[in-house]
């Protein structure tokens, strides 16, 4: 693995205010793997104990190169004139990325008897040789102009205006406008507001847009696959092979005006600093409204794509409130910190794409709900006698798993059917039972965007010790678990202990469902059950440190000398039942540490 | 000094201004073919009729899992072939529109017929430009379009009843949600295409193309498609229809031994009118890969592992002869041989094109993916169609009783020492009634056929929705103890999502 990173600058100044930049950076990363198979390797493996026969050494070398090419132009010009204060500042940037893999490799059948050969292309017939290249570029450029006016340290404006191009877009949606726009007053420099306890008070506002273009290459176009072939003939490798042909299709259902997701944010906030700066609070209220989040849909199977599209699938609007404060003070030879911060998320999906809803059980996307909330059906506990399973089955069908259906199994409640006239035009289902149990009665079970998330951190010094704390947490969410809660199928692995709690017709369970290969009654289905809390709080951080000081360290020439330890996600408080509600594998991390500066 | 730093600065400024206002960064063409520049030439038409070839491959090979190879949708239902996995076309019970392999099945219908809708767009839009040299391949790709894309509608035909008829490439997403099909309408554009196709495709093809649809090919496919409309429909000019079809014909013949059509050395011979040309070749076929997604790892070959266990950690999803089967077959019988293992207690006692390591890859390679092609239509079972055609149009019966005494002939000749076997034997010329014959028909047709392309469920399903039989009661011989056919079983449920997401469009009855 190779990596440079560069980044060379030229900056003049002609005249006073006025400076001229030329930057151009570049990031180029490649990544080599180099195999080689012995055929004798089968010795060694558990399942083959001889070596392959039939087969030679394997030789692969597989090479990923990223080139990432920036350049970018600048000019800037300030001045001040008595109270009076701007900035201008005009940017145009140029992007350019290229993406290469390169394969080859000689397959079996090689008569070299190791790795440290020259040269490796004797000896082996041309249907053993691979050999693969694949590129792919894009390209991105903007203009930016920003102008920045402040009066007296009092009122400040900023207005700024990008213009984006990118190759992610076809002709005539390739490049977006983004303006932007903030101001903000700092009160406390006004004479009426010049209270003792107060440091710094501004009240500020913003409002702008930026522009998103992050998705598959040439998502716009109908691409040729050239991956299928097809054996016509005789001839092949052997008696029955014929000889493989190239072939080609169209596997692609490009929605052509895809364009830009374009971010719109505003906020309102007040930031103060007071009592000898030792409270500073922040309150903000935002809303950032996304149009045409970019997302690839699921298209209907008798369109015959291989690919989903790429559209810009639906606005959706996050809005909230971000409080943050902290406070520090000394209580004798201690210093103590305290801050905490909240920020709480209201997430509405609005405009869906040609009116239809998407995603599965874990990223459903409808109208009027949270981004990829979990959808799945409603349960009712579970039959305990054969007379509250024929009673079911005597309301509702159930296509596909009512031949076995009988006590233990979950009772699904139908709650919605398919859609009629009279629910209106882009109605994908009518509040009306049905007596079926189908997708139809799948709804909303939970969330997966957090309603709000918060952190709080301690600090305390004293002499050369110091000591920090952090933890946070996140509410308002729900995960899917099954674990220990689907029917338990035939054999072949290893059960967690819960099945033994499971329906039995001696232990009536109202949770976990019987014991029946295959699950001909469809009681994994997913389902309200399945949904847990997610929320938590999490001790994320901690650290304890001593500076160590003297006079003999400066004699030594060492300017500090620091030793701490600390500690990383260490507990979690959560009502989920798995491991972790956010990732199973993070892991917890102590570290003890020195750092010596010279 | 200084200025010439400033000198200096500013040029390199002033390139990075020039730089950038090039356009070429973000106009971008891919690296490789896109629609707009291919389809141009006789060679990239070949490609793209390949193409529709390849999606053939979809419904043979293994798919990675025990339940991901299609075969057994077509193989299960019937009482030829049993298991006791679950899979659902088994049994009938566990049928419901979430069913992975049916879903699949619908998915690469439907990728089969666009890629044919495209290919015959591109003829009508480039033809004139792209057969500049070789314009006879105008008629002949058109015909492969069509013939190819009438399998499609037959299949879904008998495996849903009502999956829309898209007769033209989708590009619209406002034109992506067709009505279900009604009736027999999948059969009629079928008929229709195949009367068309049977002009343009040529008598034969050269031995580097050989696998590719005949003449013969299409009017074979067409009369079958006639009967079986016929059966369901009681139209008797289908049955006429058919017979022209199977007569003008030329060229095709019965293998000497039954066995021929079975053994990978003799494939497309003058017995075959259409195979899926499965193929596997060393460190090209990856079982659990596709063959749209990698250019070289891809599986081109047929899977037959559930009839030989293959991988071995599929389980029970292997699939068994019913003695039904075995017993409808006289003891002397030489077809035997070629499909069944008789020893006593095998749960994987069918061998038809496995027969022998030496036909496939011993046999059937570690994952059950094999080289031998799959004879989706051959001349045995045109020449039975003929036989219950005549019948069912009031034909002459003995016209129809020799059709199947030839069938018989060659089985009794079928034999490996060379004597020719006392049974199968003749049947009677005369003195009999429509019913024997047509039931010696329907017997002969699941003794020759047996355990190939689902001839016999489909003919089961046909005929239970003439009313001349009865599944309700019928003994499927099936290892599944929750088996249970109901009306609405003739037609499987269609993908539960495409219903849900199409307005216009039902799940079939029942479902």
């Amino acid at each position: 693995m190779v990596r440079n990173i560069g980044s060379f600058y030229a900056e003049a100044t002609p005249i006073e205010g006025l400076r001229l930049r030329g930057t151009f950076s570049f990031d180029q990363f490649s990544n080599t793997q180099q195999r080689y198979y012995d055929q004798r390797r089968g010795v060694f493996e558990a399942n083959q104990g001889v070596p392959y026969s039939g087969e030679g050494n394997t030789y692969r070398r597989r090479i990923n190169e990223n080139i990432n090419i920036v350049k970018e132009f600048l000019i800037g010009y300030n001045k001040a004139f008595g109270d009076h204060s701007i900035d201008l500042i005009l940017n145009a940037m140029d992007q350019k990325v290229q993406w290469n893999n390169t394969q080859f490799g000689i397959d079996q059948n090689s008569p070299l008897p190791d790795w440290d050969q020259r040269r490796i292309d004797e000896g082996w017939a041309r249907e053993d040789k691979g050999l693969l290249f694949e590129r792919s570029p894009s390209g991105l450029q903007g203009y930016m102009g920003r102008l920045s006016y402040n009066y007296n340290s009092k009122y400040y404006l900023d207005a700024t205006v990008r213009r984006d191009g990118t190759s992610k877009f076809g002709h005539g949606y390739k490049w977006g406008t983004f303006p932007s726009f903030g101001a903000a007053w700092r009160i406390s420099s006004e004479n009426f507001a010049n209270q003792s306890f107060i440091n710094d008070l501004k009240l500020r506002i913003g409002w702008g847009k930026t522009g998103n273009q992050e998705t598959r290459d040439f998502a716009y176009l109908s691409l040729v696959n050239f991956n299928p072939v097809y054996a016509l003939g005789s001839g092949g490798s052997a008696i029955g092979d014929g000889l493989i042909q190239s072939a080609a299709a169209l596997g692609d259902f490009p929605i052509v005006d895809m364009s830009w997701e374009t971010v719109t944010t505003s906020n309102i906030g007040i930031d103060a600093l007071m009592f000898n700066n030792r409270l500073s609070l922040t309150m903000e209220y935002y809303r950032r409204y996304t149009d045409g989040i970019l997302q690839t849909i699921n298209i209907p199977q008798v369109i015959g794509a291989l690919s989903q599209p790429v559209v810009n699938l639906a606005n959706v609007d996050n809005r909230g409130f971000e409080l943050q404060g902290s406070f520090e003070n000394n209580l004798g030879p201690f210093n103590y910190s305290i801050g905490a911060n909240l920020t709480t998320v209201r997430n509405r999906v609005s405009n869906l794409y040609q009116g239809r809803p998407s995603g599965g059980n874990y990223d459903r996307i409808e109208e009027g709900r949270s981004m990829n909330f979990l959808r799945g059906y409603i349960t009712d506990g579970i039959f305990q006698t054969e007379e509250e399973v024929a009673n079911w089955l005597e309301a509702n069908d159930d296509p596909g798993y009512e031949a076995q259906k009988s006590p233990g199994d979950i009772r699904f409640v139908d709650i919605q059917g398919p859609p009629e006239a009279s629910d209106g035009e882009n109605a994908f289902f009518s509040p009306n039972p049905d007596g079926r149990v189908d997708a139809f009665d799948q709804t909303f079970i939970g969330k997966t965007i957090p309603g709000y998330y918060y952190g709080i951190n301690l600090g305390l010094k004293y002499n050369n010790f110091d000591f920090t704390i952090d933890f946070r947490g996140m509410g308002d969410v729900q995960r899917i678990f099954t674990n220990g809660l689907q029917s338990v199928g035939a054999g072949g692995g290893n059960f967690l202990v819960d099945y033994l709690d499971r329906w039995t017709p001696t232990n009536p369970s109202n949770t976990i469902p019987r014991a029946i290969t295959d699950d001909p009654s469809g009681n994994n289905r997913i389902a309200d059950r399945h949904v847990t809390d997610a929320g938590f709080f999490r001790f994320q951080n901690f650290q304890l440190g001593y500076n160590v000081s003297g006079n003999l360290l400066s004699r030594l020439g060492v300017s500090n000398l620091r030793v701490y330890m600390m500690g990383q996600n260490l507990l979690v408080f959560s009502p989920f039942p798995g491991l972790d509600p956010e990732n199973d594998t993070t892991p917890t991390t102590y570290i003890m540490g020195v750092n010596l500066g010279f | 000094m200084k200025n010439i730093y400033y000198i200096i600065s500013f040029i390199i400024c002033a390139g990075f201004i020039f730089t950038s206002c090039d356009d070429s960064t973000i106009e971008l063409d891919p690296i490789g073919d896109t629609e707009a520049g291919f389809f141009q030439t006789e060679d990239q038409m070949t490609q793209a009729v390949l193409g529709v070839y390849q999606k053939v491959t979809f419904f043979y090979t293994f798919r990675g899992g025990q339940n991901n190879f299609l075969q057994g949708i077509w193989q299960l239902p019937s009482d030829d072939l049993t298991t006791e996995a679950n899979h659902a076309y088994e049994f009938f019970s566990g049928l419901n529109g979430n069913n992975g392999q049916l879903n699949n099945f619908y998915r690469f219908s439907y990728q089969l017929i666009s890629r044919a809708n495209t290919l015959l767009e591109k003829i009508e839009e480039n033809g004139t430009i792209a057969y500049e040299n070789q314009p006879e391949l105008r008629d002949y790709h058109r015909g492969e379009a069509l013939f190819l894309r009438s399998w499609m509608y037959f299949r879904l035909w008998n495996t849903y009843g009502t999956a829309p008829l898209v007769k033209e490439r989708i590009v619209a997403l406002e034109n992506a949600f067709p009505p279900n099909s009604q009736g027999t309408e999948l059969l009629d554009q079928a008929i229709n295409d195949l009367e068309e196709a049977a002009q343009l495709l040529p008598e034969i093809w050269d031995d580097a193309n050989s696998g590719r649809v005949t003449r013969n090919s299409a009017l074979g496919f067409r009369g079958k498609i006639l009967v079986f409309r016929g059966t369901v429909a009681g139209d008797n000019t289908d049955f006429i229809s058919a017979i022209q079809d199977f007569d003008a014909m030329n060229g095709v013949s019965l293998t000497a031994n039954y066995g021929d059509n079975f053994n990978a050395a003799m494939e497309n011979n003058e017995e075959s009118l259409f195979e899926f040309q499965a193929n596997n070749q060393s460190s090209m076929n990856n079982a659990f890969l596709d063959n749209d997604s990698f250019a070289v790892v891809g599986d081109i070959g047929a899977y037959y592992g559930q009839f030989a266990r293959r991988p071995t950690w599929i389980g029970n999803a292997v699939y068994s002869a019913t003695p039904s089967l075995i017993n409808e077959f006289d003891k002397e019988d030489p077809r035997i041989n070629y499909i069944f293992d008789m020893e006593p207690g095998l749960v994987t006692n069918v061998v038809k094109y496995i027969k022998d390591g030496n036909w496939t890859d011993a046999p059937g390679g570690a994952n059950g993916s094999s080289r031998n092609n799959p004879r989706i239509l051959r001349y045995a079972d045109v020449l039975l169609l003929k036989a219950e055609a005549i019948v069912r149009s009031g034909g002459n019966l003995s016209d129809a009783i020799t059709i199947i005494n030839q069938i018989r002939e060659r089985a009794r000749m079928s034999v490996e020492n060379g004597i020719p076997s006392p049974e199968p034997a003749d049947y009677s010329l005369s003195g009999m009634d429509d019913n024997t014959v047509l039931d010696w028909i329907f017997k002969e047709r699941r003794m020759e056929l047996a355990c190939e392309e689902g001839h016999r469920w489909y003919d089961l399903r046909r005929r239970h929705m003439a009313g001349e039989i009865d599944l309700l009661t019928w003994d499927f011989d099936s290892k599944r103890i929750d088996l249970e056919f109901e009306d609405y079983h003739v037609n499987f449920p269609l993908p539960e999502i495409e219903v849900i997401e199409n307005e216009n469009m039902n799940q079939n009855a029942g479902y």
